[in-house]
């Protein structure tokens, strides 16, 4: 991909917080697997490559979290939880807009909603992109393309 | 090899038509655009673009997508020439001699050089292509589930091997993703794994979901982050073309390039970067004076843009004639077929040769097209950098929306684009490989059934593995890559140049 992230390899911060999650990722796939049929080597059943991942992925994450203790030295990188939860966001607001209101106007809400992503949104700007973009989608979309989706209000 | 001339010539009389020329044309310059642009790479992109080929048919919609990963290679080292930005992770290397050569006011010779040795490269590996799909095919028709498995466990290691960062991370983040593959009904009993009694997980999880997510949103929030750079004066482009000393310096390298980046392209895992850094490093280790390196040698463009654009190409090779996708972006390409009905497996060359020489002649004149359209369009292009990221990233993000609800007008597909958009974002910012975990969750279900079946037929001894001759040789190889890894050399290599 295009971008890399800084290198905060030698953190035990983010090993020790990567080997968390694998481990609670593992013990889940284990604990909700428990309820698949194992089978034996010859005849397997739904549940044994379940437990293969779950207890790999068990192992590998406390070789990773122990990894991270051993290191100490604990920076944590800084969260960009603004647009993580705003993209989030306008994602589920052009899911619940589309049907009802139709592509131009959940294209234009959700491109409002998203913008507040940025550091400073500028109103002006903001408002020209949404309802441009808007347009755009519900034209080529809509019409070029002829997706099924309902391009006006309902 | 009339077998191949004869072959050769369905795939023209395919790929001329003018909806697959007109295809293969667009699919070229939205490669070159997003390429240009630094932020959306081309798995985003085809995960995009996916629900649109829905409506094409499946030749068109193959050579469509096939353009966008090539010409995202041309795109990627025109921004790495000309303003040290390299759009593509393959075209980092570029960066350090091209962008030399642009301040010495060798703009238009450096981007010619890329230009021709692209074209070079492109030619060599859709020959290789041809020739090689073949034998493999018929190879693979011998192939059991045993060897299958092998060659997918060669894959992921290989995957791991090329991966950024920490190798215990990079396995960790194979077993997610061959956990999320696990998702929806057993193919064998029909019971449902994981699907929290959702009726729409009973299909699993989609790839485009997945890769949308991690390589879409969860780049855009992390690209929202870091402070905007759009600085970087760009000089005139002088003269587009080569004097005669240039062009001998330069084509010794564009053929060395492509016979490494073809190499590399077609092991499981590779792709257009490593072959890029294995082509500087081969040039600037064995040249002439290798102290001109980074400060405008021109092999240091040649050499890398030829070996980019082949590994690109080549690393179909693997997907066309075994059916098995060695990157995100062959699996992306997997993916497609399968939306079309048309399962990837060595059986394609002879079950749909027109789909599958069109596309092989089709990135032959994709190739073409980009080398006359791309020179005179720069200009084009260099503006297109002065679109603000805040114009471009909500329409990503849009468009990423419109294309995975047109899928299966799907509420649950969007929430769960989001779900991996923060899942991915959380991984990147712990340094967890993604591309692992992508490649991983395409070839989980493939590699849980042919294990269920190799076990079965060996009446489960898992010697099975050790004791057929390919499989053997497969695993060894995978074997092999480990120990890669304690090389110093290797390491070290690693390190500094491994991406994505």
């Amino acid at each position: 991909m295009t971008t890399q992230p800084e290198s905060t390899a030698e953190s035990g911060f983010t090993d020790a917080a990567a080997g968390i999650l694998f481990l609670m990722l593992g013990v889940t796939a284990l604990w909700i697997g428990s309820a698949y049929e194992a089978g034996n080597a010859t005849d397997m059943g739904p549940g044994y490559f379940p437990r293969l991942i779950g207890g790999a992925l068990v192992v590998f994450g406390i070789a990773t979290l122990g990894r991270g203790l051993l290191r100490g030295s604990w920076i944590a990188p800084a969260w960009a939880l603004r647009p993580l939860i705003i993209l989030s966001v306008a994602f589920l607001v052009f899911g619940l807009a589309v049907e009802r209101l139709g592509l131009f106007i959940a294209g234009v809400l959700t491109v409002l909603v998203a913008s507040f992503a940025q550091r400073q949104p500028r109103p002006l700007p903001v408002a020209v992109t949404a309802l441009g973009l808007g347009a755009f989608c519900a034209v080529l979309f809509g019409y070029v393309l002829n997706l099924s989706l309902p391009v006006w209000p309902r | 090899m009339s077998e191949l001339w004869n072959a050769l010539a369905v795939g023209l009389s395919v790929a001329v038509t003018l909806p697959n020329l007109g295809a293969c044309l667009l699919g070229a310059l939205i490669g070159t655009l997003i390429g240009v642009l630094p932020g959306i790479g081309p798995v985003a992109t085809m995960a995009m673009l996916l629900p649109i080929t829905f409506y094409l048919p499946p030749t068109t919609a193959l050579i469509m997508l096939a353009g966008i990963y090539y010409g995202a290679q041309y795109g990627g080292s025109t921004t790495a020439i000309l303003m040290r930005l390299p759009g593509e992770s393959s075209s980092v290397v570029t960066c350090l001699d091209g962008y030399a050569m642009a301040q010495q006011g060798r703009a238009g010779t450096a981007l010619a050089t890329a230009a021709l040795s692209s074209f070079f490269a492109g030619t060599v590996a859709t020959l290789i292509v041809a020739l090689f799909s073949l034998p493999l095919t018929a190879m693979a028709q011998s192939f059991g589930p045993a060897e299958y498995f092998s060659l997918m466990v060669l894959g992921l290691v290989a995957a791991v091997i090329f991966a950024h960062g920490s190798p215990l991370k990079a396995v960790a983040m194979i077993f997610v993703g061959l956990l999320f593959g696990l998702v929806g009904a057993d193919v064998n009993t029909g019971i449902d794994r994981y699907t929290f009694g959702l009726p729409e997980l009973r299909d699993g999880i989609g790839f485009v979901v997945v890769s949308m997510g991690v390589f879409g949103i969860a780049e855009i929030i992390a690209n929202l982050e870091r402070p905007e750079r759009r600085d970087g004066a760009v000089g005139t482009v002088s003269r587009l073309w080569l004097s005669l000393p240039e062009f001998r310096a330069a084509w010794p390298a564009a053929a060395r390039g492509s016979a490494i980046g073809s190499l590399l392209g077609v092991l499981p895992g590779g792709g257009a970067m490593l072959g890029s850094f294995a082509s500087y490093a081969l040039e600037k280790r064995f040249g002439r004076e290798p102290e001109r390196f980074g400060r405008g040698a021109i092999e240091g463009v040649a050499g890398p843009e030829a070996a980019n654009n082949a590994g690109a190409q080549a690393s179909f090779i693997p997907m066309l004639a075994l059916g098995i996708p060695g990157n995100v972006v062959m699996a992306m390409m997997a993916g497609a077929m399968l939306i079309h009905g048309i399962a990837p497996s060595p059986t394609l060359a002879t079950a749909r040769p027109e789909l599958f020489w069109g596309l092989i002649v089709s990135m032959w004149l994709g190739n073409l097209m980009l080398l006359v359209i791309n020179l005179p369009l720069i200009g084009l292009w260099v503006r297109l950098l002065k679109i603000p990221y805040a114009v471009l990233f909500p329409a990503i993000l849009l468009f990423c929306a419109i294309g995975i609800y047109s899928v299966n007008t799907s509420f649950i597909d969007l929430v769960l684009v989001a779900g991996f958009g923060a899942l991915g974002y959380v991984f990147l910012k712990l340094d967890c490989p993604l591309a692992p975990m992508a490649l991983a969750f395409v070839l989980g279900p493939m590699m849980e059934e042919n294990l269920r079946r190799a076990m079965l037929l060996a009446r489960g001894d898992p010697m099975v593995f050790l004791t057929k001759p390919i499989s053997l040789t497969l695993l060894v190889a995978a074997a092999g890559l480990f120990v890669l890894l304690l090389v110093p050399a290797f390491r070290q290599a690693r390190e500094s140049t491994a991406a994505g």
